[in-house]
């Protein structure tokens, strides 16, 4: 069934649920390759070009920041503040962005039956979520040996951090997929929208700088800033006070995935084939 | 008995507010073997048709029974990526379907004969060299029925005579769905027709009443 | 069960003191001693799983520190500068009385602080002080051995009267060579100028003596200048010395006074309750999330699967 020297369409029939999910990921790794190439092409340095993108902005922006502004805040590394913060927002921002009409500029994709809407967007992000690792991983090793910044203190707090901040990065790109598939108004938004969240997103700052007043918005509203917060907390170990719940985020990502899944289910009809 | 059932098939599109039915509630038995022309004039909805019956698009309402497994539709666009190679189009489809990357690629090339612009974005093609490529590309996969919409015409005379043999006498017991204007070659290809016209589907005992019936519109 | 405590004033880092000191491993030494804690949390209703040590834990001092964590939790609320502690067992009375015990240990540590604190303000003035006080009174004995070895009190006052009998003299000298010129001009050949010549030499001889007493240079001649020498400096030691005193003891006072304002000291806002049902564990909020969760996994899952399925040609 799986043979790859069987060219007879009947092996894609009457599949087991493994052998399902195994034809779903390779399709996934089939579209992600696809992506590479048509968004960066063949020439110059090419799929490199994953890392680049990012690693141009984050780069760029730490480096500008920790030119002008004071080299610490609140008696944090300016540096570490900036790439905590921007790596998150980069990858929130560009897989929301890319979520925006994935189909209908896909829709030759949609003439394989194997290819499905959830796919395409899965493996766009992935492939987002990718390049903005290594630009980070890119970033850390550049600042950490020019001694702008210090490795974090808790590997494990600050990965999971960023992991839920991925996890809800795809729900809520599968949500937006559907979405403007659906609303021309949304579509135009989607980058004005991005920009006014970058506030809520909780990049710039730490939860406990701003006045108890008004830190419900980030803590109780905004997984991503959670998320952001529990990097934090393990970059900079006890020299923070971090606000973050792993209740709420979970149950907050768990939900919003479980809606984007099943937005994306059914998002065919809605698609516009060109 | 493995057939193709579409039963009370409707589509409609949004134009705007408007809501424009194409096609109202349409009955079409296909079975294995058969080779339909499918007959209409423009925008009577034939592509629509092939689509919804190769899975692109939805229909409003209605069902579609697979009893066989069914290619996507050759066409003019759709499948492929402009900006890609036909190589990288090619590739892709390897993965998707998993086809061993090789072999897919002799039969291509052996098939196709597009040599060295095989490597060139697939935008850049001519009408017959995409035909090909399509062609080519959807025949290293051994369906049970083909939805062919109206490519098989563009080829040179070489090329349909490949054609001739691959698909019509090594796969002539597939199934074949095919929307064409050119009655002739429906005479000769098809064994049945169907007349698509007023958003219904009408079936004709023979392919000469069929085309018949399609003049007389 | 609550129990609510505040430390006060001295600044925000004393504060944390006794929340660290209640989440220490020495508290738990403390509590494994006074209130018996191993006994509390492996108490025989206790589910086989929640006590201490259970089949999931090892039972060492380590572990019963990471377990003894998850059941004691003293935290301060930021805005109020209210302590919070919360006491978890599987009793109310054990609850209550592990609380109590911690609240004691609390402001026992709150009390050493104080006292720390004051011995180490207090130390230092008090012991300057003490210095000072010693100064002085060798000051004052070194003056009462220099008034016995020169016979004398006070050389300035002393000096006083004597110069007032020089005056006098003085002035009885001028008055008689006065009236010896006088004499010269209207009686030259009297018997008396001769009795005048006497007298003005007599008085003169007497100025010269008390002078020399007074002013003279020779040790010997008793004069008052050089004892006046080394009284005056002993007088303006002592003069110092007593104001430094003076400053010491103000200091000492103010450092007393602010020793008082600075102590720590717990208040109990409110005593540790003893609550009439169980809190924990909270059946229905278990019952209810375990549910919800089950389903969102659920309904993910299925989803995903068939969103799987999807991948077929047929």
């Amino acid at each position: 069934m799986v043979n790859k020297k069987v060219r007879s369409a009947k092996k894609h029939v009457n599949l087991t649920l493994s052998q399902s999910i195994l034809t779903q990921l390779r399709v996934i790794y089939a579209l992600i390759m696809r992506e590479t190439l048509t968004r960066y092409g063949r020439e110059n340095i090419g799929f490199l070009w994953v890392v680049g993108e990012p690693i141009l902005f984050c780069g760029g922006v730490t480096i500008m920041w920790t030119l002008v502004r004071p080299s610490h805040e609140h008696g944090l590394r300016m540096t570490a503040m900036v790439v905590t913060g921007y790596v998150p927002l980069v990858l929130f921002r560009h897989a929301v962005v890319r979520s925006t009409k994935a189909y209908a500029v896909n829709s030759s994709l949609l003439y394989h039956r194997l290819v499905t809407p959830l796919d395409i967007i899965t493996a766009r992000i992935t492939l987002e979520v990718i390049g903005v690792m290594m630009a980070a991983i890119l970033v850390l090793c550049g600042a950490v040996s020019l001694g702008y910044m210090e490795l974090p203190e808790d590997w494990a707090l600050t990965l999971s951090g960023f992991g839920f901040v991925v996890f809800f990065t795809y729900g809520i790109s599968f949500i937006f997929s559907y979405l403007t598939e659906r609303s021309d108004l949304l579509e135009k938004t989607v980058s004005v929208l991005t920009y006014l969240a970058l506030p809520w997103t909780g990049a710039f700052v730490m939860i406990d700088w701003i006045p108890p007043k008004y830190r419900w918005v980030l803590e109780y509203t905004s997984p991503i800033a959670n998320g952001i917060e529990m990097m934090r907390s393990g970059f900079f170990g006890s020299k923070v006070v971090p606000h973050y719940s792993i209740c709420f985020m979970t149950y907050t990502s768990l939900l919003t995935f479980m809606v984007g899944v099943y937005l994306c289910l059914r998002v065919r009809p809605h698609i516009e084939l060109s | 008995m493995s057939r193709l059932i579409c039963q009370d098939l409707s589509k409609a599109y949004h134009v705007g507010k408007k809501r424009r039915l194409i096609l109202d509630r349409v009955n079409l038995e296909v079975n294995y073997g058969d080779r339909l022309g499918i007959l209409g004039r423009n925008g009577a909805g034939k592509s629509t048709l092939i689509k919804m019956i190769g899975g692109i698009e939805k229909p409003t309402s209605g069902t579609i029974h697979y009893g066989m497994t069914v290619s996507w539709p050759l066409a003019f666009g759709g499948a492929f990526q402009g900006s890609l190679s036909g190589h990288d189009n090619l590739r892709f489809i390897c993965r998707v379907y998993h086809l061993d990357y090789e072999e897919t690629l002799d039969y291509v090339q052996g098939f196709a004969q597009l040599g060295r612009q095989f490597y060139d974005p697939v935008k850049t093609y001519s009408s017959g060299m995409h035909a090909r490529l399509a062609f080519s590309l959807s025949l290293a996969i051994e369906f049970d029925c083909y939805l062919i919409d109206e490519v098989i015409m563009v080829g040179d005379a070489r090329f349909a005579q490949r054609c001739e043999d691959e698909l019509f006498a090594k796969r002539a017991d597939r199934t074949l769905l095919i929307v064409s204007h050119n009655t002739d070659f429906i005479k000769h290809t098809c064994n049945r027709a169907a007349l698509i016209h007023d958003k219904k589907v009408f079936l004709s005992s023979s392919v000469d009443e069929g085309i018949e019936k399609y003049y007389s519109l | 069960m609550v129990g609510l405590l505040e430390a006060n004033h001295g600044g925000t880092q004393d504060t944390y003191a006794v929340q660290d000191y209640m989440m220490s491993r020495d508290a738990l030494r403390m509590l494994i001693q006074k209130v018996d804690l191993r006994a509390v949390f492996s108490r025989s209703y206790a589910d086989f799983l929640a006590k201490f040590p259970s089949i999931v834990t090892r039972n060492d001092f380590e572990s019963f520190y990471s377990f003894y964590l998850t059941h004691v939790k003293a935290q301060i609320d930021e805005e109020t500068g209210i302590s919070h502690l919360k006491v978890r067992t599987f009793s109310a009375e054990d609850s209550q009385k592990v609380a109590q015990a911690l609240l004691d240990a609390g402001e026992k540590l709150v009390n050493e602080m104080n006292d720390r604190q004051r011995y180490n303000t207090l130390h230092a003035v008090q012991s300057e002080l003490d210095v000072t006080l010693k100064e002085l009174h060798e000051t004052e004995m070194q003056l009462a051995a220099y008034r016995y070895s020169n016979e004398t009190i006070d050389p300035m006052k002393q000096a006083v009267p004597m110069m007032g009998t020089a005056l006098s003299l003085e002035a009885t000298l001028s008055m008689m060579e006065a009236e010896k010129k006088q004499l010269d001009l209207t009686a030259p050949h009297s018997p008396l100028r001769k009795v005048y010549a006497q007298r003005i030499a007599s008085i003169q001889t007497q100025m010269k003596n008390a002078q020399a007493h007074i002013t003279g240079h020779e040790m010997n001649s008793g004069s008052l200048v050089p004892k006046l020498l080394g009284y005056d400096e002993l007088a303006v030691k002592k003069t110092i010395i007593e104001k430094k005193l003076a400053a010491e003891t103000t200091a000492l006072e103010m450092a007393k006074a602010q020793a008082d304002r600075q102590m720590l000291y717990v208040t109990v806002v409110a005593q540790p309750s003893l609550p009439d049902y169980a809190a924990y564990p909270r059946t229905a909020v278990f019952i209810v999330l375990t549910f919800i969760t089950m389903l969102i996994f659920y309904v993910i899952g299925s989803l995903l699967v068939s969103g799987a399925k999807e991948h077929t040609l047929q």
